[in-house]
């Protein structure tokens, strides 16, 4: 008897040290959740200042001026429909792309498939500077350098690979049994598609189509590389000022691409569960 | 009855080579415009810059070259040394920083509500899909002398000088930090999500404190994935553009900021090119690195498992 009190006594003053001993582990990830949200919090408010300057508007003084240049500048309407252009365009290539190989490696055996897999994720894990140069020679070499198409392709090495994880996580939700059965009453492959695999899949359809979008209108380095005076995106328009010419303008621009994005990514979050692509 | 049969007769072969032409979409946009471009691009390092040996040809090499002068002068100027030296210490750093701050932030998520979890998962792919410059702006404004942070401990008369926050290593490791941890984040979280939590209270009931039962168990178990995730930074880290050019000072630019410079400022496109093909050449040698490790890892767990 006494031993058992003797040990849950042990045990409390144990459990208590151990949560001390969490306290940092805490801390250091409530920091980390900080530093992801706070830099857009702020570069949100700075867009509504009333001033010349960077600040934080006081209550009660917020203004849309800066928007107002933003949406009335023809350089940065050239630049923000450059970029609906070129997102689009990678949408439609990605989830092209993606799609068929995820059906393809959910669906059939085949060999090599964990290093094909590898060789389609690849682009993720090479830095983007790199891709940006490769596609800058390559595209002046086949001379679509400067076309809205070499950004677009180029985006879709990124967009591509996420379709792809996306895809496949969808599929494998898919029961394959219903494929199987209607294959058995003798159903063309394509009409199974039609009628039984896309319906089930379309809202992960969606996501991907919206993930491609948002990664091209939101890249930055490789357009950098590869924009020409005429393919100009919102990013590539806002870096100079970034760099030289900090005016809330440049907050105005990020913006309205943060809202968008926050817009896009709130209905996909509605259409899939976000917890499941993990 | 022959109907079905017939049909699940011409159905078959489809089925067996329809991979294939499923592929075709993904092999070609990979194959025409990674793989090649990638092959291209050391082609174009083997070039002699443009002019240097006249006939006009191209505007950014000489066409009709084939040398390794590119990198022999990589090599020989030490400059371009500090530079990759510059850029693999600095790497090192944000590695740490990162997964210091990543795992306790899994951790965390780990143990959310089922809402609440959803929402910080979205929080933390936020920064990932959002531009790069919204964010890098958004530190700006925090950290630069005349930042929130500054001005808020200026004002309190906390301190007299601003905090040296900006165009320094500091914002630098902070900037590429919030740029990269949602990798090792949504990797570590799916890893914990994947354990079973009967092993932590196992350990618990036996009377280990939490910290304990959690290095004993959790941590332990996901090591291997914390080290791949750990290595995705390192490869980031060392293409980190625009951190150092954004917030930190010249000491800190990287092998991707010279990248830019050679090829544009200097429109030497073959000698960008060398320094690209040379940072590709180095994330390849860290993958090996990493099947390797992983393979030794496993290898040295079974033989464990063995022994017991």
């Amino acid at each position: 008897m006494s031993v058992a009190i003797n040990r849950s006594q042990v045990t409390k003053r144990a459990r208590s040290w151990g949560y001390v001993a969490y306290l940092p582990v805490y801390l250091l990830g409530l920091l980390m959740l900080l530093l992801l949200l706070v830099p857009l919090i702020l570069s949100l408010l700075v867009a509504f200042t009333p001033g010349e300057t960077i600040d934080i508007p006081a209550p009660g003084t917020w203004s849309l001026r800066w928007f107002e240049r933003f949406f009335n500048d023809p350089i940065w309407q050239t630049g923000a429909v450059n970029s609906a252009l070129i997102a689009s365009m990678t949408s439609g290539i990605s989830l092209i792309a993606g799609t068929t190989a995820a059906v393809a490696f959910e669906r059939y055996e085949f060999p090599a498939k964990r290093l094909l897999n590898l060789f389609i994720l690849m682009p993720l894990f090479v830095p983007p500077v790199v891709i940006g140069i490769q596609n800058l020679a390559w595209h002046q070499r086949i001379g679509i350098w400067g076309s809205l198409f070499s950004l677009a392709i180029t985006h879709s090495l990124w967009a591509t690979p996420l379709v792809f994880v996306v895809m496949r996580s969808t599929l494998r939700g898919v029961d394959v049994k219903l494929e199987e059965a209607a294959a058995g009453m003798g159903a063309a492959p394509l009409t199974i598609f039609r009628k039984i695999t896309f319906p089930l899949i379309l809202p992960g359809l969606l996501v991907s189509a919206f993930f491609a979008f948002i990664i091209s209108m939101n890249e930055f380095v490789m357009s950098l590389f590869l924009a020409t005076p005429k393919t100009q995106t919102i990013s590539t328009l806002i870096w100079p000022q970034l760099r030289y010419n900090l005016t809330p303008l440049v907050a105005a621009a990020s913006a309205v691409l943060l809202i968008l994005t926050v817009a896009i990514l709130f209905i996909s979050s509605r259409l899939l569960n976000v917890r499941k692509l993990l | 009855m022959i109907k079905p049969t017939s049909q699940i007769k011409k159905f078959k072969p489809i089925r067996k080579l329809g991979w294939l032409w499923l592929l075709t979409p993904s092999l070609i946009l990979m194959g025409g415009f990674f793989v090649t471009p990638l092959l291209w691009l050391v082609r174009v390092s083997l070039y002699d810059r443009p002019g240097s040996a006249s006939k006009g040809g191209s505007r950014f090499y000489d066409p009709d070259t084939l040398t390794f002068k590119q990198y022999g002068e990589l090599w020989s100027d030490s400059f371009y040394g500090q530079v990759f030296l510059a850029t693999v210490i600095q790497a090192l750093v944000i590695t740490l920083v990162v997964m210091m701050l990543a795992y306790p932030c899994a951790v965390i998520i780990h143990r959310m509500g089922a809402r609440l979890k959803s929402g910080a998962l979205l929080l933390v792919m936020l920064p990932k899909l959002t531009n790069l410059l919204v964010l890098t702006y958004g530190l700006l404004v925090l950290f630069s002398n005349s930042g929130v942070i500054n001005q808020t401990l200026l004002n309190l008369k906390i301190i007299k000088e601003p905090l040296p926050m900006f165009a320094n290593l500091f914002a630098v490791v902070a900037t590429e930090t919030v740029i990269i941890a949602p990798y090792p984040i949504l990797i570590l979280v799916s890893l914990f999500e994947g354990l079973d939590p009967a092993l932590e209270q196992a350990a618990r009931g036996m009377g280990a404190n939490p910290f304990r039962s959690f290095y004993e168990t959790t941590f332990k178990l996901t090591l291997p994935g914390a080290l791949t995730g750990a290595f995705i930074t390192f490869i980031w880290a060392l293409g980190a553009y625009i951190g150092p050019i954004v917030m930190g000072n010249p000491d800190n630019y990287t092998v991707a900021v010279q990248v830019y410079t050679e090829t544009f400022d200097n429109n030497n496109w073959p000698l960008g090119a060398a320094l690209a093909t040379s940072n590709v050449l180095l994330v390849v040698a860290l993958f090996v690195t990493l099947d390797l490790l992983q393979r030794s890892i496993k290898k040295a767990a079974r033989r464990r498992e063995a022994s017991v």
